[in-house]
């Protein structure tokens, strides 16, 4: 039965990989593999390259001051945060939030095998990110320091230590997640909000990383002396990745128990979790809900009740805004630094700085990749649309607005920022403004083109199309790749040509893809979302 | 009111409705049985617009169904045998949004909501979010959603699943009522002895083949409308 549920589990949580929404068929082999290996190539590749990286920087000064346990500590926090962090929602989502948990609780199956069957997906989820950190600690630990067969298990068990650790992170925090959102009434907004503290704590330790490493590094003794005093289970954590057969043993012994507790405790509350009613507040009164509209303000208001009333759509899909706003900041703060940088080190003029700002825009407003969900997201439901006296184009347009809704006014903001802190001409001001405008609009249309090719509607869990599809990652890093596109054939651009063509030009060519991809979905996009 | 000549929908080598022809005029109930596959679903989803047929014709008001959708859509209702609403709104957001796609105006659509969110005793639970409505509660707003707009057709799909026996009756009045006004129903149903009652023409849809039609009288003759469906169904075993 385990079996069973696992299969069907792991099937889910894969499916993008083997089976074509398309054209409702399973995928050939040759198209899977080709698809998982795309998919690890990307993340192992782009985040895995960066740990590696920061693996070499880092182990050799440590095991050369004997404290190799040191950088195993490091390396092993940086990646429980990172698959804690990859996961948490996930876990929330997949574990109370799915669909077919009251058909799986009706059936002659223990609670346990179902919780076991559901945290599969979130191990290995969090595993995936883990590893990223992990897999090049260990192996750059494996080439720099001095090996036995002791610490090479250790290595290898430091990697399922984390993974385990991990699992239990997010099994907690997806349950505390669980029990408040029961308990809230708004509590899309508060989630998200919560969430946002979440990853702005991250991300501050995330840029006083390369800072803290390198104090790190430079104290090693002294720090390794207060970790022993005052953190000792960090001392046991680190020396099992050296080979410490009794460090080895406690951690594995230890993250193993608990990862056993934790899902021994969250099988006793899953059916009380999951069957808790989803709110206890009884919202009052409607009068005010009814009021005229015109179709085309009842479309753009139902897809952006559908944005906001969903935190992992807002959380996976519009993360975007945080970086708009957060990059416009940095400009008017740290502007001068940047601008410095790029004028007296690099030695360029003025207008590099205005691109090296629109580049950022851009590349945070790739974050914002609503419409790349938001035809799967019609789910089951679609038949209302497909049913009522509405064009697909006006449906369509509607999740392209929201999309622009939610990008274009925080990317003015970022903007006008910007225009403050390079300062510069009046063309430069003109297009850091026009730009990211022309840039929104053709990511949306790319976003909503990539979801409309590859939709998928039968989902039994929303994370599905907001996180794990194919199409939601080839939306965000097309947009990542077009905005350095732009970068770099700008840079090359304006040592040829005047800024004010090179702007002119980079416009009109983007707006131009955005209007091409924009007439095919208000033609064949609109026939392929009404025949779907 | 509707008419449907020689429809055909294929799925891969099946097919799900072959040649199908039957016509529907204003004021009549036209029941639609068969078993589990027989191609009830597929036939209703492709009056309303949703599937695309490989042949034939579906013409509402004399509109075709191909050729001008929205016109066709704007002249009916559909409730699908598993109403999967918009969880994300609540009950009375839902029919607002259902009457600014009909373009209901303001007085109106209060009026309306307000008589059928009583009739159906729905009118505190219409603030709730529909995530929360039991199977029978997202019945009645696909329902009140589809009189909201008083269509001149009305097509669905098993309406009576889940539905508690006021609501069944008041669908039922509800029914013969919009009849009565002029309108049309196309529903399809399992229950034959609902069947048998209300409809004034009965279809018989077998494998995707419309095996008998005709006024309820005609089809079953002296005999129940039960008995005469089982026996075309062993006829054709």
């Amino acid at each position: 039965m385990l079996k069973t549920l696992l299969k069907k589990q792991l099937f889910e949580f894969g499916r993008a990989f083997v089976y074509d929404e398309k054209n409702k068929k399973a995928r050939s082999k040759v198209s899977s593999i080709t698809f998982i290996v795309l998919y690890f190539v990307l993340i192992f590749g782009l985040l895995g390259g960066f740990f590696t990286y920061l693996s070499f920087s880092v182990c050799t000064p440590l095991s050369e001051s004997g404290a190799g346990w040191l950088y195993y500590v490091m390396l092993g926090l940086i990646g429980t945060a990172l698959g804690t962090f990859g996961s948490v929602f996930n876990t929330h989502a997949t574990l109370y939030a799915a669909k077919d948990n009251d058909l799986l609780l009706s059936m002659p199956i223990p609670e346990k095998y179902i919780v076991i069957s559901r945290l599969s997906s979130v191990y290995i989820l969090g595993t995936v990110f883990s590893v990223v950190v992990t897999l090049p600690a260990v192996t750059v630990g494996f080439i720099r320091m001095k090996q036995s067969v002791l610490s090479v298990i250790g290595g290898i068990l430091f990697i399922v230590t984390v993974s385990a650790i991990v699992l239990i992170l997010s099994c907690v925090l997806g349950f505390f997640v669980a029990k408040i959102s029961a308990k809230l009434k708004n509590k899309s907004f508060i989630t998200v909000l919560a969430s946002l503290i979440f990853f702005a704590a991250y991300y501050l330790i995330y840029f006083k990383a390369n800072d803290v490493i390198k104090g790190i590094v430079a104290n090693a003794s002294s720090i390794s002396e207060k970790i022993k005093i005052s953190a000792y289970p960090l001392y046991f954590f680190g020396k099992m990745g050296t080979g410490d057969l009794l460090s080895i043993a406690v951690c594995v012994a230890s993250a193993v128990g608990l990862a056993v507790f934790t899902c021994f405790v969250i099988a006793r509350s899953f059916r009380k979790t999951v069957t808790a009613p989803a709110s206890q507040v009884r919202l009052k009164g409607h009068a005010n809900d009814i009021k005229q509209g015109s179709v085309g303000f009842a479309l753009f208001r139902k897809e952006f009740k559908r944005f906001t009333s969903s935190p992992n759509y807002m959380l996976n899909c519009a993360l975007g805004v945080v970086f708009i706003l957060a990059s416009g900041i940095v400009f008017i703060v740290k502007g001068r630094i940047i601008s410095d940088f790029i004028t007296f080190s690099m030695e360029l003029d003025g207008t590099y700085v205005s691109l090296a700002f629109l580049c950022i825009l851009c590349i945070a407003a790739s974050m914002n990749d609503t419409a790349a969900a938001a035809v799967s997201l019609e789910g089951k439901s679609i038949w209302i649309l497909q049913s009522l006296p509405v064009c697909a184009k006006d449906v369509l347009k509607a999740k392209l607005l929201v999309q622009l809704a939610v990008t274009c006014p925080p990317l003015l903001v970022g903007s006008v920022c910007a225009v403050i802190a390079a300062g510069g001409s009046v063309a430069t001001a003109v297009m850091l403004i026009i730009f990211p405008q022309c840039f929104a609009f053709t990511a949306a249309c790319f976003d909503l083109f990539v979801n409309l090719k590859s939709p998928n509607l039968n989902w039994t869990n929303e994370i599905v199309p907001i996180k794990q599809s194919l199409g939601i990652m080839i939306a965000m890093f097309g947009g990542f790749i077009y905005a350095a596109g732009f970068g770099l054939s700008s840079y090359f651009a304006l040592m040829v040509m005047p800024v004010e063509a090179v702007f002119a030009v980079s416009c009109a060519v983007t707006l131009a893809i955005g209007v091409i991809i924009y007439r095919w979905i208000c033609k064949k996009g609109a026939l392929i979302f009404s025949t779907l | 009111m509707l008419e449907i000549c020689h429809l055909t929908k294929i799925y891969g080598e099946k097919k799900a409705v072959d040649d199908l022809s039957l016509s529907i005029d204003a004021g009549e109930i036209y029941g639609f049985i068969g078993h589990n596959g027989a191609g009830k679903t597929t036939t209703l989803k492709s009056v309303v617009g949703i599937l695309r047929f490989d042949s034939g014709e579906i013409k509402i008001n004399g509109i075709s169904v191909n050729e001008d959708p929205i016109a066709c859509k704007k002249q009916l209702a559909y409730i699908p045998d598993n109403p999967d609403l918009y969880d994300f709104m609540t009950g009375i957001k839902y029919l607002n949004f259902i009457a600014d796609i009909f373009g209901i105006e303001q007085k109106t659509r209060e009026e309306r909501i307000k008589t059928y969110a009583e009739k159906f005793d729905m009118t505190d639970d219409l603030a709730q979010p529909v995530a929360s409505y039991s199977h029978g509660m997202k019945q009645k707003l696909a329902i009140i959603s589809a009189w909201i707009h008083s269509p001149r057709l009305i097509i669905m799909d098993e309406p009576f699943v889940g539905l508690d026996p006021k609501a069944s009756f008041l669908l039922k009045e509800m029914m013969r009522e919009t009849c009565k006004n002029g309108g049309a129903i196309f529903f399809s149903t399992h229950v034959l002895d609902v069947a048998e009652k209300l409809c004034d023409k009965i279809a018989i849809i077998k494998n995707g083949k419309l095996i008998k039609t005709g006024t309820t009288e005609e089809v079953k003759g002296d005999e129940s409308l039960e008995s005469v469906f089982l026996e075309l169904e062993g006829d054709e075993c």
